[in-house]
């Protein structure tokens, strides 16, 4: 097994120096003149090849940099498409040894793509990206950054949903990051576009809900007015648990009471578990009652 | 520091960001606080207070460790792998304990008893999260079908582009007129048969102010549309130009008042008509009807088009509150059965206030079923439509195809 192995990365390694002279013989002057190009795309097809045998491998940047070489020589043909492409994949192929590497590549891609006003496949590569910065590399504020890009070329391309999708992750992070008035902002602008559509009215009040955490987390008074209003606009919010629960916690806040604060959440996880998310904004505000009261969490 | 007993400690080793090692040691868990030692140190190169983590994740660090991050507050990400005896359990119990910051009061609580109501409501209102869910996904979906359904009609009028380019291309080079002879005459035989009745079938005439396209000036004159063609003329209705009905490329609607008819052409100029009138609305939906894949509404002229104007309207739901007898029949056979053991039956029941919470979300359940059960008609319709046009699409390439192979 691990000789077969070997002999697939011999032959790959092969397959690159052979390209390469190509690449050169094609650059000579007179070659030039004449079917230069079949040369590069004979070497094209070399690098690709090389490319999946080091994926097979398991030798992922050197997959990488092979179809990283085959797009440029995409580029240097005009065949923009397969420029895209193969940067595409060399994206994918960094993306398991080289995360920066592969946020390289998978901008290039978007580059062209948005040249040729493919507007719905960059957006789906920024969310890669996004995905990036998010697990490998933990820099929050650039995935936010590529979530927000996305979302705009979805908008543009009437893909509301999609957007919206992006958009919910941006307003998630940018919570996290105690970013609230950007939070609510997308939060409360998701809802009030939802809350009309037959089939989403029925999510609009958890966006409702999110907005008016992010208000309270800031300012209790600020979250009162803010439910009142979403209820005004948006009726079914006030039969909502959702909606109860927070006109509890907001007592309990006032009250400056922990117990009846921990009483209310209790009751909503056990009828819909908390996620994550709102695990962390909802112990921030209890926080807040606790450091005004006795402050005995420290 | 405080001195905390921890309430369970796990070997592990953790990941150093500034040094880009693993290093061993042990992680601990008090009711507060999360901790990580080093093998043989002394203090701890970990110390958090629970409440400041935002998320907690099972994932693989890019060399394949299965490892659990844990996010914190102000961005650090820390990297908890080699984890035994298992990351599932280690995670289920930080897990548990990070929620229990939030849901547990500091005084020990007893067991709330969960009436058969609760329970219900419980179960009810689980699925009505699903239901949700679902309609989402639904709904993206719906819209994907759109947008196929959208570059599906463009392939479409790319088609009858190409189909009347290879036309032009087939005829023989002396023939001075656009498309081959021998086909355009037994077209025009065909269509001649069918409105031989009026002399050519106005439909509207319309005043309208127009320009050619390079030249910007514009003229008035009128705009009549006729059942297979559109004509411009000029005030003193002498014809400036015909569009036939198949030689029209695309109509595009920039606003409700102002349209750009195009036809191409393989070495000249495209003829193009910028068409401006306040009777536009009225015509507009004529058009639609005679060009509807050759349409393109621009942002504001969509509501003109006749697809947005017959969008649905939030449809009353027959029979909405008929299925609230089963409730009704729970609480009030609840009382009847009660006899003697009535302290057990007590949580049995369903209690009133419980019910009307029951029946709220049942009806809820009902709406969104019925609003998916129409999203769901439409899809189908939808790929009813896709479906056939793909199938035309096909054969068309084919038939050109093979028309462009005889050219070459």
């Amino acid at each position: 097994m691990a000789m077969d192995n070997s002999g697939k990365e011999r032959e790959a390694v092969q397959l690159m120096a052979e390209a390469e002279k190509r690449v050169k013989s094609s650059q000579s002057f007179l070659r030039g003149l004449f079917g230069g190009n079949t040369k590069v795309e004979e070497a094209c097809e070399m690098y690709a090849r090389a490319a999946n045998m080091f994926k097979m491998v398991k030798n992922w940047s050197a997959a990488g940099n092979a179809f990283c070489q085959a797009a440029k020589l995409h580029m240097q043909l005009q065949s923009k498409h397969d420029a895209a492409t193969s940067f595409v994949d060399a994206g994918n192929a960094y993306k398991k040894a080289d995360p920066q590497e592969a946020i390289n590549c998978l901008n290039a891609a978007i580059d062209i793509y948005t040249d040729m006003g493919r507007f719905t496949i960059a957006a789906k590569h920024h969310i890669t990206i996004a995905e990036i910065y998010e697990t490998e590399l933990v820099d929050i504020e650039k995935a936010i950054a590529h979530y927000e890009q996305s979302a705009d070329y979805y908008k543009g391309e009437e893909s509301n949903s999609s957007a919206n999708k992006c958009l919910l992750k941006v307003a998630a992070y940018t919570a996290q990051l105690e970013q609230y008035q950007k939070a609510t902002e997308i939060y409360e602008q998701i809802g009030t576009s939802t809350m009309d559509n037959p089939l989403l009215k029925y999510s609009a009040k958890e966006y409702f809900f999110k907005a008016a955490l992010c208000h309270f987390i800031v300012d209790e008074l600020n979250a009162k007015l803010a439910v009142e209003k979403y209820e005004e606009m948006f009726p079914a919010f006030s039969d909502s648990r959702e909606c109860k629960l927070l006109k509890k916690l907001l007592e309990a806040h006032e009250e400056q009471n922990s117990e009846a604060y921990t009483e209310a959440v209790k009751e909503f996880d056990s009828i819909s578990r908390l996620d994550q998310w709102l695990t962390t904004m909802l112990l921030r505000i209890k926080k807040s009652i606790q450091e005004d009261g006795d402050g005995d969490l420290k | 520091m405080n001195k905390q007993v921890p309430v369970q400690t796990w070997s592990c080793s953790y990941y150093l960001n500034s040094e880009r090692r693993w290093l061993p040691g042990r992680l601990s868990l008090t009711p507060t606080h999360l901790r990580f030692k080093e093998d043989k140190a002394e203090t701890f190169l970990v110390n958090f207070h629970l409440s400041s983590i935002c998320e907690i994740k099972k994932e693989s660090s890019s060399y394949i460790f299965s490892s659990i991050t844990v996010l914190e507050r102000d961005n650090a990400k820390h990297w908890f792998s080699s984890l035994l005896p298992n990351r599932t359990a280690v995670f289920t119990i930080l897990e548990h304990f990070w929620r229990e910051q939030l849901l547990s009061p500091r005084g020990e609580q007893e067991n709330t008893k969960t009436s058969k109501g609760r329970e219900l409501i419980n179960i009810v209102s689980r699925s009505q999260k699903r239901l949700e869910d679902t309609t989402r996904v639904l709904h993206h979906q719906g819209e994907q079908f759109d947008h196929i359904m959208k570059d599906l009609n463009k392939i479409e009028a790319d088609m009858t582009t190409a189909d009347r380019l290879l036309s032009v291309l087939e005829a023989p080079v002396w023939w001075p007129f656009s498309g081959n002879p021998w086909k355009r005459f037994s077209g025009t035989k065909e269509a001649s048969g069918d409105h031989h009745g009026g002399k050519e079938g106005v439909i509207i005439t319309i005043p309208i102010i127009f320009s050619h396209h390079p030249d910007h000036t514009v003229k008035p004159g009128k705009l009549t549309v006729l059942l297979s063609a559109m004509e411009i003329a000029d005030c003193n209705f002498r014809l400036l130009h015909r569009y036939e009905r198949q030689d029209v490329d695309d109509i595009k609607a920039m606003t409700g008042h102002e349209i750009i008819v195009r036809q191409r052409f393989i070495g000249k100029p495209d003829i193009t008509y910028r068409i401006l009138s306040a009777k536009l609305p009225d015509v507009l939906p004529l058009l639609e009807m005679q060009y509807e894949k050759k349409m393109d509404f621009h942002e504001e002229a969509a509501m003109f088009s006749e697809k947005y104007r017959s969008s649905p309207k939030d449809q009353c739901s027959p029979g909405w509150q008929t299925d609230s007898w089963l409730l009704d029949t729970i609480v009030k056979t609840g009382p009847m059965a009660g006899g003697q053991a009535e302290a057990v039956m007590q949580d049995q029941e369903v209690s009133e206030s419980e019910a009307w919470e029951l029946r709220k979300i049942l009806m809820k359940l009902k709406g969104i079923a019925l609003d998916a059960e129409s999203e769901l008609e439409r899809q189908d319709e939808a790929l009813d439509e896709i479906t056939s046009s793909v199938d035309r699409s096909v054969f068309n390439i084919d038939k050109q195809t093979g028309r462009m192979r005889k050219l070459l």
